[in-house]
């Protein structure tokens, strides 16, 4: 009988035994694969921001909030500021005041792009904008401009129909529209990417249709006004927005930064847990392997007593944690694959890494690779123990 | 199989064997009785190699067997020696099919394995796993486990101890058919084996002081 087919009689004949240590350690690799994915998925949360963007106006709320709910696209219910006011930012003419004081923006912006998130399609933000997004003209009143990565997620191409949840940002009223593809826009490697795009000429109507009327703006609102400006511009724009309207201005690099300040202890830290999963499982598995590796022990000494070689021991031992480790691997593996979108869609975020790019095979591949080896290193530590086996105190105690 | 002692000593915390000198003809069935606790499985296990003497040298026909390393001891015991265990200690994942088939050297002899278990009356227990067998018959197979490569030496630790009369009474039999012209060393404190043997020895009679 080879070791081969001695380990694949006792794993598959010792079956509580064998049950209990797979899904024991299809739990362990689960868990430390789980962690890593979602550690490896949050170091992308901010990567794919827009760089084209200085600066961002927005509701009054937290600067950071202003940055993630516009150019992330995360927040479920955005503010609005009026329409009144970005017009006169566009038109570079003066802006007038309630108190009388008076400012002309057309020397300190050099685009200004309206944005409103108007409604969904399949997880999608759909977001009502004009030429200057996308420095052209833009989609007719009938017609959808769908991302890159959306048209990839939903398998959206030119001239299919689909069905938009229109909703405003102000109430909850839902309405649907049929618009047609007009165009699959090239991949830009940031969150647009994600979203579906159509023009501002359906933007007061829909407002109107969905009951999102502002008590004093009524329906001429809009989420944000994005600006592409030099920072000299920005200081006294930010200081009289800020001071003198509802609106907040926000500087785009200023609020990364406070980001990633606050973000950069909880990675460490998030870093830290992962690290502790990780051995945790791995400590878990050599646990494992050695107590299945002690109950071995009379039938070890037993084979050394018969003449069998240490050698063919060894290959046992090995042989049958190739077989837990891979069961408990691949097992792992689905378990993840099951779980991942659950687990990823729980931590309410718009990824904007695909579903299938964080659950890529790469990852699976260290999860088999770390069930592996871990089991190999826990049969190299069960070889050593049966090394100090007695095979007289075995025999005669055993 | 000829087996020759010199000077054994061996000290085990309260405990400790010294045989000065001691030596068996080949060919020979010697029944070593002795009472439990005594130190004949001790004894036994030092003969097979399972246990190092302090001093002194253990030599089986031309080899000494003490001066084996861990590896050469069991290629040696596969080739030369034939072990039934007081705990029969059978693989519990294992047939008795393929319990027995373990202890063969070659297919010739893996072959002969379901002839070996239809003379010990076994022949409908073959896939049957240690636990869904009696006492009696996992005795009688790990006695087919030592006999089957044809070794030149059989070392027996009380290999009817938890059998009744019927059952120590096959075993018995198939151990001495089995060694005709080979080597056959029997410890136990079983009474019942002394008709079996022309030569015994009571353990505590080997000892030296």
């Amino acid at each position: 009988m080879t070791a081969f087919q001695m380990a694949w009689l006792h794993f598959k004949r010792q079956k509580l035994q064998t049950l209990l240590i797979v899904l024991s350690l299809t739990m362990a690799l689960t868990c430390s694969g789980l962690l890593l994915r979602v550690y490896a998925l949050s170091q992308t949360r901010y990567q794919n921001l827009p760089s084209d963007v200085s600066a961002i106006l927005g509701p009054k709320s937290g600067g950071i909030e202003i940055l993630l709910g516009s150019l992330n696209m995360e927040s479920k219910f955005h503010g609005v500021v009026p329409e009144n006011l970005f017009r006169s930012l566009r038109a570079g003419a003066d802006i007038r005041f309630e108190d009388g004081t008076v400012v002309q923006s057309k020397d300190i912006t050099q685009a200004v792009i309206p944005i409103t998130f108007i409604g969904s399609y399949a997880g999608h933000s759909v977001i009502a904008t004009d030429e200057s997004f996308f420095s052209e003209v833009p989609p007719k009143p009938d017609e959808i401009w769908v991302g890159w990565q959306a048209a990839a997620q939903t398998g959206l191409k030119v001239g299919d129909s689909l069905a938009v949840s229109i909703k405003g940002t102000i109430s909850k009223k839902e309405v649907q529209k049929t618009l047609r593809v007009a165009k699959i826009l090239n991949k830009k490697n940031n969150s647009w990417d994600g979203a579906l795009f159509v023009g501002n000429d359906n933007t007061e109507a829909w407002l109107l249709e969905t009951q999102s009327i502002h008590p004093v703006w009524k329906n001429k609102i809009l989420n944000y006004v994005l600006f592409k400006m030099p920072v000299k511009g920005f200081v006294p724009l930010q200081s009289l927005i800020n001071d003198r309207t509802v609106s907040q201005l926000i500087w785009v690099e200023a609020e990364k930064q406070k980001l990633a300040d606050l973000t950069d202890s909880a990675k460490d830290l998030g870093f830290i847990i992962v690290i502790v999963i990780f051995a945790l499982a791995g400590f878990s598995i050599f646990g494992m392997m050695s107590i299945r590796s002690q109950t071995l022990r009379v039938s070890v000494a037993t084979l050394e007593a018969i003449g069998y070689l240490p050698v063919y021991i060894y290959s046992w031992i090995f042989y049958e944690a190739l077989l837990v480790g891979t069961c408990s691997s691949l097992l792992a593996v689905v378990l993840q694959w099951i779980s991942f979108s659950f687990v990823r869609s729980t931590l309410g975020s718009t990824w904007l890494i695909p579903l299938a790019q964080s659950n890529s095979w790469q990852w699976t591949l260290l999860i088999l690779l770390e069930g592996l080896a871990f089991s190999i290193i826990g049969a190299a530590i069960s070889s050593w123990q049966m090394l100090q086996l007695q095979i007289h105190s075995e025999l005669k105690t055993g | 199989m000829k087996i020759q002692v010199d000077q054994l000593f061996l000290k085990q915390n309260d405990f400790s064997i010294l045989i000065k000198q001691w030596s068996v003809p080949a060919n020979s069935h010697l029944l070593i009785e002795g009472s439990s606790g005594s130190g004949k499985t001790s004894f036994l296990h030092l003969l097979a190699g399972f246990l190092r003497p302090s001093s002194g040298s253990i030599q089986l026909n031309e080899q000494k067997i003490t001066e084996l390393p861990t590896v050469d001891l069991c290629r040696f015991r596969r080739l030369h020696v034939g072990m039934i265990f007081q705990k029969i200690h059978l693989l519990p994942h294992l047939n008795l099919l393929e319990n027995v088939i373990l202890g063969a050297r070659d297919s010739e002899q893996r072959a002969e394995a379901p002839a070996i278990l239809e003379k010990l009356g076994l022949q409908n227990r073959l896939n049957h796993l240690p636990k869904e067998l009696s006492l009696g018959e996992t005795q009688r197979a790990s006695v087919a486990r030592a006999l089957i490569a044809k070794p030149g030496i059989v070392f027996a630790d009380e290999p009817t101890a938890s059998l009744d009369d019927e059952n120590a009474d096959i075993v018995f039999r198939l151990l001495k058919e089995s060694c005709k012209g080979k080597s056959l060393l029997v410890v136990t404190h079983d009474a019942r084996a002394r008709s079996f043997f022309d030569q015994s020895i009571h353990f505590k009679d080997l000892l030296s002081t």
